[in-house]
């Protein structure tokens, strides 16, 4: 009896040592709060249910982490059904997804000091960068969450995915593309200028 | 020792996340090192890839709301 008060004891606080990590990869597996905070009340759950078979206790985060993708990945798939892998679009589409924000700082600008990129990452909230990942088609925000976020190689957010390696690569590479794209944007509606554009608003308050 | 292929910029950047994510064979990896070390634009595009690398990691962070902590300790108070 003691032992189990013990063995409890050890999972509540291991759990909430975790908490923040586990409820901000499941914020981002989930792109939804509520999603989020339901994921993470069954990975705690499951954890529980299943801390008999865990055989090295070293190996606990690693485990509880596991849990928590595999249960995402289930419901995922359970709710996405047959539907359309938007993974496997045409060539064309393939060729569109791939966007450079580097490429695009290092067009010629105004209004730019220094080394753009840098001035770029410096000024990125948090917020932007959560926005433009949560803003993905699913198959993309998975496999950029897996790998960068949660640190999974591709041969293991593969076998996490059970699709071929090459299918987790092509959905990073894009992902990535459409991410550098979405964040791209942000900062134009947030107020940065091409030249192009300042040129225009640079003639237009000229000819006034 | 087999002599170390010189790669164009375009080569480089074919593998350039795959370099970022630690993903490539050895080999390949120190040629595009080799590569990195004597091209500038190559080494600042990979550095930007890095960094923002970094920041997407940093999402995964996120402060627990108090609702979230409650119902994980109303769940654990049933085990």
């Amino acid at each position: 009896m003691m032992e189990e008060t013990e063995r409890r004891r050890c999972f509540e606080a291991d759990i909430f040592r975790l908490m923040d990590r586990l409820y901000g990869r499941a914020l981002r597996l989930t792109a939804n709060a509520a999603d989020a905070e339901d994921l993470v009340a069954d990975t705690v759950a499951k954890a529980w249910a299943k801390l008999g078979e865990l055989r090295d206790l070293q190996c606990f985060e690693t485990w509880l982490f596991r849990i928590l993708t595999n249960t995402f990945i289930s419901a995922w798939r359970h709710r996405r059904g047959s539907g359309v892998d938007v993974a496997a679009d045409s060539d064309e589409e393939r060729e569109s997804d791939e966007f450079s924000l580097f490429e695009q700082l290092h067009q010629p600008f105004l209004l730019w000091w220094g080394s753009p990129e840098h001035e770029f990452l410096n000024n990125a909230l948090r917020e932007d960068m959560e926005k433009a990942l949560d803003s993905l088609p699913d198959e993309f925000r998975i496999a950029i969450v897996l790998i960068i976020v949660e640190g999974y190689t591709y041969a293991e957010a593969a076998e996490l995915l059970e699709v071929p390696i090459g299918t987790v690569r092509s959905r990073l590479n894009r992902g990535r593309g459409l991410l550098q794209r979405a964040l791209w944007e942000q900062a134009k509606e947030a107020g940065l200028k091409t030249e192009k554009e300042a040129s225009r608003r640079l003639w237009q308050s000229n000819k006034s | 020792m087999a002599e170390q292929q010189i790669l164009t910029c375009e080569q480089v950047l074919e593998h350039l996340f795959a370099y970022v994510d630690q993903e490539l064979a050895s080999e390949k990896e120190a040629e595009i090192d080799h590569h990195m070390a004597r091209c500038r634009s190559c080494y600042s595009r990979a550095e930007f890839e890095k960094r923002l690398k970094a920041r997407i990691m940093e999402t995964g962070l996120s402060k627990a709301p108090e609702r979230v902590r409650q119902r994980v300790r109303s769940l654990l108070e049933k085990f």
